[in-house]
């Protein structure tokens, strides 16, 4: 096998790939370390899912501005070309074996050596079948990110009467985006007792749409022999148990908007997964428990706005570089978990010799507000009061050195 | 019976391009007759055939008096060279029957004198060690161990049949449905769709419509009753835990053969079939209910297994003779029919079908000697082995393969590593069969579990690029599944 050695090989360059791109080669300067960084891009131009992202709503934090996908990417891809970093597109890195990533292309299969690697390859849909939809399965059932890759890239049309399933960001921008190509959406179907998408889109999408949000409902069985001709939806109650079903005919689509999984295939044998969000365990460095392998972005935990993508991803350049330039990071042995109320925390380990911006998200709303607690054990050693919080809503806590430098075993809880 | 149509002829006819219709096809190839396989679907194996556990069964299952028995023993036995000479993936990984009781251990023994008094090799009764040591997975008081039960690619087996079948001469007609068929002085007359037919000799290997063919002759012997099995695919990622057929010992009056777990060739589980009877012979949906079942049926093998973890939820159809107030299951009907001289007819070929499919297609050669000469053909060839499969490679054939032709070097399908070419060769199988559904069985591409979320617009892109077909023009299946519109002007 023919091989090219880069230090910093990065896997897919949507935002986390570019981001950490740059953060890299920042960091290297920094040190005055000559590094080579290397993106592997699987379709013919950067940007991931950016591309078919032709709303906007993009860049609110991180630009002061609201950009639509593709301009967001820009700003990214100049940047990226400005820096000279160096990327190979149409190019699929099939697996990583023995500290050797195995990259296909026409020009080759070659194999990359690498000092870091940094795995930017984003998430995946769930579809139908893993929530247990029944029925027959004709044409016109899709999830919705494949909807928006055929409407906005491939000026496809599905179907004329759609409803989705799940009121999740993506589910609720397609409902905006079908109606303004002239098709009636029916409904948006959520199972649980509130929205799961940004409160934000639940406004732009629906309500100024007026297309119906139900809410403790969800569709359980598919009609149609060729094409679909109805759905059998169920009622709910706050506990997801299923109450009653009736039917809606008349429709020719349904789009499953029902939840995203960091697509974790690539990760080297060995790396530990962390169950609350399907991406890996990692610590402070984002780095898994693979040493010189980094996660960032969607493929470590789905985020809801590109913006923390891209910070994340960034500092996660920045741990590569470092990494290389010491070999090595601080052990990280305190270990940070999710408690009551909290579904997943990350990172998941520390060393408690710098300060961390956690990312989380609670497992329920709390509209009120309420208190997110960092226990060490039984001790409290940070808390922080948050207004109005969603499961939505990524919420970010900084927790400094000095809080953390004794802690044994971190759990983060919220109390109302 | 004459439409204004030119009639074509043949001195054999087979109805249903299933894996029976198929295999008898290949084994008539060999021939010196003209043949023609009609099917109504877009492709072969379409239904039963492409909707099944994919078991080659070791066949003690079946009294010594039954035709099935004798057929799935002989059936196994050529499948295991049979799937080599067609490139089918095949491969022998033995059943445990797990006995839970002393009532099962009973049974067992029962089976396995059955087995031997049909001639299958190798049973053995073992106790739980002896399970655990073949099968971590599995565990139970004592288990029925047959070596010659294997798993085979049903789909693929039903395909590369039909090619070199097609090769050797034998012509197919995909989407052409008979509506009717006229007992002639010198054969048949069949109207179709697409035209009228004339044959000498017709044998009727369609499945779920047997008795509706049946009835066309005015033969009104036999009823077809549906009876769905549902399947689950389990993610492969967590199938790795279970490398043997593992069955529960069968229950007198079970429609089928129990909710077993099934490595499949492809490296995925399935769970299932269930069984339960239904009204439509194309009723192919799944039920709620079953999807409880099956889960458990997983989660009690290996824990870690979550809803989750499967990928796709199927259903297939088994074309019983046996109604549902008698349940169990009934033997092959295959008969030379006295009253319409040249109608072999199979009905009821439910499991073991895809196992005996070759040995049935031996049983019909003395029947149909009856009607016409056979002499073999001089010059008659396998078809050619297809390349390897790119997701099945080795580093250095995949470098090699790359360089030699750069559509390797483009994934189309994420999720099972399908490659441009492999798609394109697909898109060109000589059955001229053309639909996704086609690509999925040729190429496992949107088999994965993305489930073509991500494929279906690469796929639509490059059916686009390579062959200059529109997305309305691209079907899910058959001709009347219409996928897509679009404001694209045709070139």
């Amino acid at each position: 096998m023919n091989y090219i050695e880069r230090d910093i090989v990065i896997i897919g360059g949507g935002p986390a790939g570019m981001a950490a791109a740059l953060g890299a080669k920042e960091k290297a300067e920094k040190h005055k370390d000559d590094i080579s960084i290397l993106i592997v891009e699987r379709s013919d131009s950067l940007g991931g899912i950016l591309g078919q992202c032709i709303h906007d709503g993009f860049g609110l934090f991180k630009f002061n501005k609201i950009l639509t996908g593709p301009e967001y990417s820009i700003r990214y891809e100049e940047q990226i070309a400005e820096n000279k970093i160096e990327v190979m597109s149409s190019s699929y890195a099939t697996k990583i074996e023995d500290g050797i990533v195995h990259v296909n292309s026409r020009e080759g299969y070659i194999g990359l050596k690498y000092k870091a690697i940094i795995l930017a390859m984003g998430c995946r849909e769930r579809t139908y079948f893993n929530i247990g939809v029944s029925g027959s399965r004709p044409v016109g059932v899709y999830t919705a990110g494949t909807v928006q890759n055929l409407t906005n890239l491939a000026n496809i049309k599905l179907g004329n009467r759609v409803v989705i399933v799940g009121s999740g960001d993506i589910g609720l921008i397609m409902a905006r985006r079908l109606t303004l190509e002239g098709c009636k959406v029916i409904g948006v179907y959520e199972i649980l007792p509130y929205p799961s998408g940004l409160e934000r889109n639940i406004q732009q999408c629906l309500t100024d749409f007026n297309i119906p949000l139900h809410l403790q409902r969800s569709v359980t069985q598919i009609h149609g022999e060729t094409h679909i001709e109805a759905v059998t939806i169920t009622d709910y109650d706050e506990f997801q148990n299923p109450i009653k079903t009736n039917r809606i005919t008349e429709c020719d689509t349904v789009i499953f908007a029902v939840g995203l999984i960091p697509e974790t295939e690539l990760l080297p044998e060995g790396a530990r997964l962390y169950k609350n969000t399907k991406g890996a365990f990692v610590d402070e460095n984002n780095m898994t428990s693979v040493p010189g392998v980094f996660c960032c972005g969607n493929v470590l935990h789905v985020n809801d706005l590109v913006d923390w993508v891209s910070e994340e991803s960034e500092y996660t350049g920045k741990c590569a570089s470092n990494y290389i330039h010491r070999k090595k990071h601080k052990p990280c042995k305190i270990e940070v978990k999710a408690g009551d109320g909290i579904s997943y925390v990350t990172p998941n380990s520390v060393s408690g010799t710098k300060s961390i911006t956690f990312a989380m998200r609670v497992k329920t709303p709390h509209y009120n507000g309420a208190d997110i607690n960092f226990y060490d054990g039984e001790k409290l050693i940070f808390s922080k009061h948050e207004d109005s919080l969603i499961p939505s809503e990524m919420l970010h806590i900084k927790l400094s050195r000095k809080v953390m430098e004794n802690a044994i075993a971190i759990t983060v809880k919220t109390d109302e | 019976m004459t439409d204004g149509f030119p009639q074509k002829e043949y001195d054999v006819i087979i109805i249903g391009a299933g894996v029976i219709g198929c295999m008898i096809a290949l084994e008539l190839s060999r021939y010196d007759i003209s043949a023609a396989v009609l099917e109504k679907h877009s492709d072969v194996g379409q239904e039963t055939s492409s909707r099944n556990s994919g078991v080659v069964h070791a066949g003690f299952n079946y009294t010594p008096d039954e035709l099935r028995g004798k057929l799935c023993v002989k059936g196994n036995e050529l499948l295991h060279s049979l799937a080599d000479s067609l490139g089918v993936e095949f491969d022998p990984i033995g059943k445990l029957t797990i006995a839970k009781d002393e009532a099962d251990i009973n049974t067992l023994h029962r089976l396995k004198e059955q087995g031997e008094a049909n001639g299958v090799p190798g049973l053995a009764i073992v106790d739980s060690e002896a399970i655990s040591k073949i099968e971590p997975a599995a565990s139970g008081l004592a288990a029925l161990y047959s070596p010659t039960s294997s798993i085979i690619n049903p789909y693929q087996l039903t395909i590369n049949a039909a090619e070199t079948a097609l090769l050797n001469g034998v012509d197919f007609f995909l989407n052409t449905e008979v509506s009717e068929i006229e007992k002639t002085q010198s054969g048949f007359g069949i109207k179709t769709d697409r035209g009228g037919f004339v044959s000498k000799v017709l044998i009727n290997c369609s499945g779920l419509y047997s008795d509706k063919i049946c009835r066309m002759l005015g033969i009104n012997d036999y009823t077809i009753y549906p009876c769905k099995g549902e399947y689950f695919i389990l993610d492969r990622q967590k199938s790795g835990f279970l490398k043997t057929l593992l069955y529960p010992t069968p229950r007198k009056n079970e429609p089928g053969l129990g909710i077993h777990l099934t490595p499949t060739t492809r490296g995925n589980i399935m769970v299932g079939p269930s069984a339960e009877y239904c009204s439509l012979c194309n009723d192919y949906s799944c039920t709620r209910n079953i999807l409880g079942a099956l889960v458990n049926e997983a989660a009690s093998a290996n824990d870690s297994i979550t809803p989750g973890d499967f990928i796709r939820h199927f259903s297939g159809l088994r074309p019983k003779l046996t109604p549902p107030e008698v349940g169990g299951n009934a033997d092959f009907v295959i008969e030379d029919r006295e009253d319409k001289k040249g109608f072999i007819n199979l009905v009821g070929i439910e499991s073991p079908g895809l196992t005996a499919s070759p040995a049935i297609a031996q049983l019909i050669l003395p029947m149909l000697e009856k009607h016409l000469p056979l002499s073999k053909k001089s010059v008659w060839s396998y078809q050619k082995l297809k390349p390897k499969k790119y997701k099945d490679m080795s580093t250095d054939e995949r470098i090699s393969a790359v360089e030699a032709d750069p559509n390797y070097g483009d994934i189309v399908c994420r999720c099972e590593q399908v490659t441009r070419t492999e798609l394109i060769a697909a898109w060109n199988n000589p059955l001229g069969a053309k639909s996704l559904r086609s690509i999925k069985m040729r190429t496992g591409a949107m088999m994965g579990r993305c489930q073509s979320g991500f494929c279906l617009p690469k796929i639509a892109k490059v059916l686009e690029q390579e062959f200059s077909i529109l997305p309305e023009d691209i079907r899910s299946s058959d001709a009347d599944t219409q996928m897509f519109e679009t404001l694209r002007k045709s070139k």
